[in-house]
């Protein structure tokens, strides 16, 4: 059955580890492109 | 100067991108199972992933048998050497154009950091959705008019863990596209997995000595290329 592997916790969870992730590679990368446009 | 040195070998390019398809396919249709998307039908969907699943079982055989054979296991030995230093150069140095704390070497191609990631999840993260993949699959089905089981109490628990690290993977393979882009080029350690060429270090690198000496590694200068 689809979605019997369904819990909440986890599901919260697991999209809020992807969600900080992608928002972590964001800033970072957004401080990287800045600082070395700088440095140029 | 720097030397170009042939680094990934040909089967652990292989066992990479092949890891890295079946990881993509898995977790896709995975999904699908879960509920998250719809593509190929729900129950196209799980034999789909039933066969990659098998798939991937055989590539880690494979992998195991070849890091066992070749001593590449000992890549993968976590230390906590000099992680701080890795620590501070992803979080302020490369910001300032610092120079890489790790020089990668033949015999030491991990910085710490990666050596911890990936040991965990070689160790841990792999061999729990191998196993509860495998119990996922085969816990109590009807089978020829009876019910074949584990004798588990419920299902439940493990397609939460299964689903547990299809997130983690998910994370990790994000952050593992990231951190390819922060070689010497945006695209230097992509090419160096696709080719199994890599700019090292320099002439004097003992390692690189060390394998040219036992015939083990090839080795040129970044010139021959042209």
């Amino acid at each position: 059955m689809p979605g019997r592997d369904y819990n909440p916790v986890v599901e919260t969870g697991g999209i809020g580890i992807i969600l900080l992730t992608i928002f972590g590679i964001t800033v970072h990368s957004i401080l990287r492109i800045s600082t070395s446009r700088k440095r140029k | 100067m720097p030397k170009t040195v042939y680094i990934y070998k040909a089967f652990e390019r292989f066992w990479h991108w092949t890891q890295a398809l079946l990881i993509f396919f898995l977790a896709a249709i995975g999904f699908e199972i879960h509920g998250s998307i719809s593509f190929f039908g729900y129950e196209n969907a799980v034999k789909y992933h039933n066969t990659a699943s098998y798939a991937f079982i055989i590539l880690i055989f494979f992998a195991v048998f070849w890091h066992l054979t070749t001593g590449e296991w000992k890549q993968y030995i976590p230390t906590l050497t000099n992680i701080k230093a890795e620590l501070n150069f992803y979080l302020t140095g490369i910001f300032k154009n610092a120079p890489h704390p790790t020089k990668k070497t033949i015999l030491s191609k991990l910085n710490p950091l990666q050596k911890l990631v990936y040991f965990g999840l070689k160790i841990l993260v792999i061999p729990v959705m191998v196993v509860s993949g495998i119990l996922y699959m085969f816990y109590r089905y009807p089978h020829q008019g009876g019910i074949v089981g584990l004798k588990i109490e419920s299902l439940e628990p493990i397609a939460v863990i299964h689903t547990a690290g299809a997130f983690l993977l998910i994370a990790f393979i994000l952050m593992h596209l990231y951190l390819m882009t922060t070689g010497t080029t945006l695209t230097s350690n992509l090419k160096a997995m696709l080719t199994g060429y890599e700019e090292l270090g320099d002439e004097k690198n003992s390692d690189i000595a060390v394998l040219k000496d036992s015939g083990q590694s090839e080795v040129k200068n970044s010139n021959d290329k042209n």
